[in-house]
């Protein structure tokens, strides 16, 4: 049927281990959100991390990073920040007369951007701008991010005093949401044990090189997707629009993010075809943050629970292909 | 089967699961086997029926059942036995019926060591047999024959289990119990000698069943049941001889006589009169048979199967059956009401047939019930004058001398009494009739009217016994109040003495109809005495009842009286006894010989048939043989042989062709067949639960990039490898 090169799923599949246990030796008993992490690498999208702080959300980031040989950079967002803290600015350089193009903290691989909702709209959209186009142009004159491209932010879901909450449109710029929830008793006492508070301190060695996770996202984009289960992945996003209770339903981006998404958590599994399983594995992180309810509830992590509970309402009610 | 040397052995969890099952199995048996009694309990024997039901086809469900409800389930059901008991306590019977259900389903539903397993057995023992006998139903015969190979077989699980060391209940986990994987473990430890030896132990009892059912009719079944002991008691009885006050005796005996099965209830008369007994000669207030009625040639001695009088007009000829069923100890003659086509009895039988007076004695008295049956009865008023009798009685007026040997009819007219007494006999006449002479009819009506009138009926009789008198005339004389002798032994006398001819007649008159089974019940309270005057007009004996409150004062005008109904617990006790009787003692010898005549029959023939089948179907094979080849004969069979090729080899390239086809027709929203089976392969596998590593090809398979026929072919077979376990 297709005469794309087979993909090699098995030496996938050993990559993607090398750098989950490799993670794993820091992040200890989150498998499920370093799997979302690694699986939104795969995606080739960015990741929206809503917790509370000092969950481990930086860390993650930090250890992604390092486990992939590629550079890091890390941006605490303030009220008080403007575009170019984060893209760059243009300086006057006195020897060649001319113009010269500082780079910010944007021009890394992994950028974690901290507590996005503090800084104003304005700095938010220069971020999102770069996050949906991977280039930015400054002074008329284009800059390419280094690929791969990959933003972390994250953001308090709790404190919301003073903050800029990200609109919906924007929101959509991410492929999933997740959250690290607190580690179990003993991850605790582990971390306890060989703690160090700073993640500098961390040791993560490179495990992958950036040119194997750039061939796995390439792989990521060919994994098959048979009919049926395309047809489910739009049966579920159609299913959002008719739900009333939403505000409204997942734009086509959402349904070609869960496509993509459902792919990477099949070759994450060593599986160059996708089951309907991965995409209702996916369909939480994907679609949550991009459903609001209609009625706005006053607790934002109330309103979260409720549309989970609808969005799994609607996972059994949409009937999987057999 | 598996029959090497390696055998299969149920595991002691099997053996556990397969002895609950069989409990529940023997417990839906009883419950169907009490729906039968009919005793108001169906609602609980049907929620009984439906747990056993639940108990055994889902035990998981019942296993889910928390152990705190059984701790409290004892008491509760004790609390609901105890009420129901006292709540209902004249009867005893439907409780104790409700009280073994509900421990039934106790023990169902809870699990049980070994001893409560031969509890089980017991109880449901104890359901069978208490349907069965009480309702003596053929269902009976096929629930025992259901009963004990079930029962033969729990027991032997329970040895199999048995270890000696049994602390409680063993906890059976049902969480992995399949119904198909269970069936399939337990044919395979059948073993050959365990099948025959159950057979041949089956067919042991079957034997022993079938000759106690040959035996039956001819055992004495009133001995070996205690509820049909409790009737049999001795009774005083109708004998040859009757002195006065005797009937009365048997009128306080309130047990039942004679249980008839009538065709029809308005075929029987309001107030039947059951005659038994004729008694002509009439001495010192004693009334009996006298010799020459006793002896040929009125009596007829005979031995017969069969008694045929044919006196009834044709156009009443209907063949309706009269069932009487006679409790032993009653009398040695048999109550008739009147005229017959036949009387059948059970067997060959001694009797003594008094054919002018129509009355039957058997040799002796029976002890056990003794059925007979008659055809087209008729409840006559009149009784024709006999051949023997009709010389003597018409020439009536006759003037006869007292003579202990008077011959029959003269002694219906004999007056063997002292002049004093025949005195006060005349006056009384004399007063009556005046002096022309009047019809039967006539004189019977005022004699009636003048015992009505004069005395009243009591079972105390009265009166002073004046020394030298006749004991009736001086109760005429001075009494007010006495039995029914007593009135009808006044009749007679008066009737002699005034030139007519009567005697007495002694039996049952009444009796009470049984809603329940719908028969006719005659008791001993319904004894009577009661008179037949010769009405020379007609040529018959006519029947007189002078007793007040019996019939009526008119001897021509019938009484409209009402049958009185009997139902409620009592009656319902008896109708057993009548079905007892109408299945077992009605059963005769000649209908079973008859039976087993018709099976050798039956047999014989389907063997007859057979064997010719067979030899037309060898001759046929033969001579198909030994024709010459012929290509036209061979037609048929290569046709046939192709399409057998044909349709193996299409089902072998069935998934490349069914692609094909799918591909031709460029549905898109048919599924590929490859993929539509490797669909229902996961699924399948799905539901079952099962693990393997097949599942992943299936899944590429169906989700993955197209993959050719033969390779989906081979992980098929793989899949329903898996599937088959």
């Amino acid at each position: 049927m297709s005469d794309a090169p087979v993909i090699p799923a098995p030496r996938a599949l050993d990559t993607v281990d090398r750098l989950r246990k490799n993670i794993e030796r820091t992040i200890r008993g989150k498998t499920e959100a370093v799997d979302r992490t690694l699986i939104c690498l795969l995606a080739g999208g960015h990741l929206l991390i809503e917790d509370l702080p000092g969950l481990g959300k930086t860390t993650l980031a930090y250890c992604l990073a390092r486990s992939i040989d590629c550079s890091f950079s890390r941006i605490q967002f303030t009220s008080d920040m403007l575009p170019s803290d984060i893209i760059g600015v243009s300086i006057y350089d006195e020897k060649s007369k001319d113009f010269q193009f500082k780079r910010g903290p944007i021009f890394a691989n992994i950028v974690l951007a901290d507590e996005i909702n503090r800084t104003t709209p304005k700095t938010q959209s220069s971020l999102l701008e770069v996050m949906g186009r991977g280039k930015l142009s400054v002074d008329g004159q284009t800059y390419t991010v280094p690929p791969p491209f990959m933003v972390i932010a994250t953001q308090n879901p709790v404190d919301y005093e003073g903050t800029f909450p990200l609109p919906e449109s924007q929101m959509d710029r991410f492929l999933m949401r997740m959250e690290m929830g607190y580690p179990e008793f003993e991850y605790e006492l582990d971390i306890l044990k060989g703690g160090h508070l700073h993640y500098d301190h961390l040791e993560a060695t490179p495990v992958v090189s950036r040119v194997e996770v750039m061939e796995l996202q390439e792989y990521t984009r060919r994994v098959y997707v048979e009919d049926t289960v395309a047809e489910y992945i739009v049966r579920l996003a159609a299913a959002t629009r008719q739900q009333s209770d939403f505000r409204s339903g997942v734009s086509p981006r959402g349904t070609l993010s869960l496509k993509i998404a459902a792919q990477a958590c099949a070759l994450s599994q060593g599986r160059a075809f996708v089951l309907p399983e991965d995409v209702q594995r996916m369909l939480h992180p994907v679609f949550s943050h991009r459903l609001a309810l209609r009625k706005s509830m006053s607790d934002p992590m109330e309103e979260r629970r409720s549309v989970e509970a609808l969005l799994t309402q609607l996972e059994t009610r949409v009937k999987e292909p057999v | 089967m598996s029959m090497g040397s390696k055998q299969a052995r149920l595991s002691t969890e099997e053996l556990h699961e397969l002895k609950q099952l069989m409990g529940a199995l023997l417990a839906m048996l009883s419950f169907w086997s009490l729906l039968s009694l009919d005793v108001g309990s169906m609602p609980i024997l049907v929620l009984g029926g439906l747990t056993a039901a639940v108990a055994f086809c889902f035990p998981r469900w019942v296993a889910g059942i928390p152990a705190v409800v059984w701790r409290w389930a004892g008491p509760v059901i004790l609390l609901m036995i105890v009420g129901d008991f006292l709540l209902h306590i004249p009867e005893f019977i439907p409780p104790l019926v409700r009280m073994v259900v509900l421990l039934l389903i106790y023990r169902v539903l809870a699990p049980r060591n070994l001893r409560e397993d031969k509890q089980v057995i017991l109880l449901c023992l104890f359901c069978v047999v208490i349907s069965g006998v009480l309702t003596v139903s053929l269902l009976f015969a096929l629930q025992i024959l259901l009963f004990a190979p079930l029962a033969m077989a729990l027991l032997f699980v329970i040895c199999l289990v048995d270890r000696g060391k049994e602390a409680g209940p063993h906890v059976i986990d049902w969480t992995s119990f399949e119904w198909s994987q269970f069936i399939r473990r337990v044919w395979q430890v059948l073993d050959l000698r365990i099948i025959v030896l159950c057979s041949a132990m089956f067919a042991l009892v079957v034997a022993v069943s079938s000759l106690l059912f040959i035996l039956t009719p001819r055992f004495d079944f009133n001995r070996a049941l205690p509820f049909l002991e409790l009737s049999t008691q001795a009774r005083s009885g109708f004998s040859e001889e009757v002195a006065l006050g005797d009937v009365s005796e048997i009128q306080e005996d309130n047990s039942v006589a004679l249980r008839i099965d009538v065709p029809d209830i308005d075929v029987v008369s309001a107030v039947p009169y059951w005659r038994m007994l004729v008694l002509d000669k009439y001495a010192a207030g004693r009334f009996r048979i006298s010799h020459s009625l006793r002896a040929k040639p009125f009596r007829t001695f005979a031995e017969r199967r069969e008694l045929q009088l044919s006196v009834v007009p044709f156009s009443q000829h209907q063949g309706d059956l009269w069932t009487f069923y006679m409790e032993g100890g009653i009398s040695r003659y048999l109550p008739l009401p009147g005229d017959f086509v036949a009387l059948r009895f059970q067997k060959l039988q001694e009797i003594e047939w008094v054919p002018d007076v129509r009355v039957l004695g058997l040799d002796s008295v029976g002890q056990n019930v003794f059925s007979y049956q008659v055809e087209d009865l008729q409840f006559n008023l009149r009784i024709p004058v006999g051949e023997g009798e009709r010389e003597v009685l018409d020439s009536l007026p006759l003037e006869v001398e007292e003579d202990e040997l008077l011959a029959y009819p003269l002694t219906t007219i004999e007056l063997d009494m002292p002049a004093e007494s025949k005195a006060a006999l005349h006056e009384i006449n004399r007063g009556l009739v005046g002096e022309t002479p009047l019809s039967a009819v006539d004189y019977s009506r005022a004699v009636t009217n003048y015992l009505w009138q004069n005395f009243a009926y009591s079972l105390m009789p009265d009166g002073e016994r004046r020394t030298g008198q006749d004991p009736v005339v001086s109760w005429l004389g001075s009494g007010s109040q006495g039995h029914c002798e007593l009135f009808a032994g006044s009749f007679i006398l008066l009737a002699r003495e005034a030139g007519y001819a009567a005697r007495m007649v002694v039996g049952y008159a009444g009796g009470s109809w049984n809603t329940l089974e719908d028969y006719f019940v005659v008791r001993n309270r319904d004894a009577h005495a009661w008179v037949e005057i010769y009405d020379a007009e007609n040529e018959s004996w006519l029947r007189v009842d002078p007793t007040p409150g019996h019939g009526s004062s008119d001897p021509e005008m019938l009484v409209q009286g009402s049958m009185t109904f009997d139902s409620g617990w009592s009656a319902w006790v008896d109708s057993l006894r009548i079905q007892w009787y109408r299945r077992i003692v009605n059963f005769e010898q000649q209908d079973q010989v008859e039976l087993a005549m018709t099976l050798k029959d039956v047999l014989l023939d389907y063997y007859a048939a057979l064997k010719q089948r067979l030899s037309e179907w060898g001759l046929a094979i033969k001579s198909w043989v030994a024709a010459p080849l012929d290509l036209g004969r061979l037609q048929p069979l290569i046709v046939l042989l192709a399409l057998g090729v044909a349709v193996v080899a299409i089902w072998r390239v069935r998934y490349t062709l069914l692609g094909f086809i799918h591909r031709l027709l460029r549905r898109p929203k048919a599924l590929d067949p490859v993929r539509r089976q490797a669909g229902r392969y996961l699924s399948k596998l799905k539901i079952e639960g099962i693990q393997s590593p097949v599942v992943a090809e299936l899944q590429a398979l169906r989700f993955g990039p197209e993959l050719s026929a033969r390779a989906a072919k081979s992980v098929f077979s793989r899949a329903r490898k898996a599937l088959r376990g």
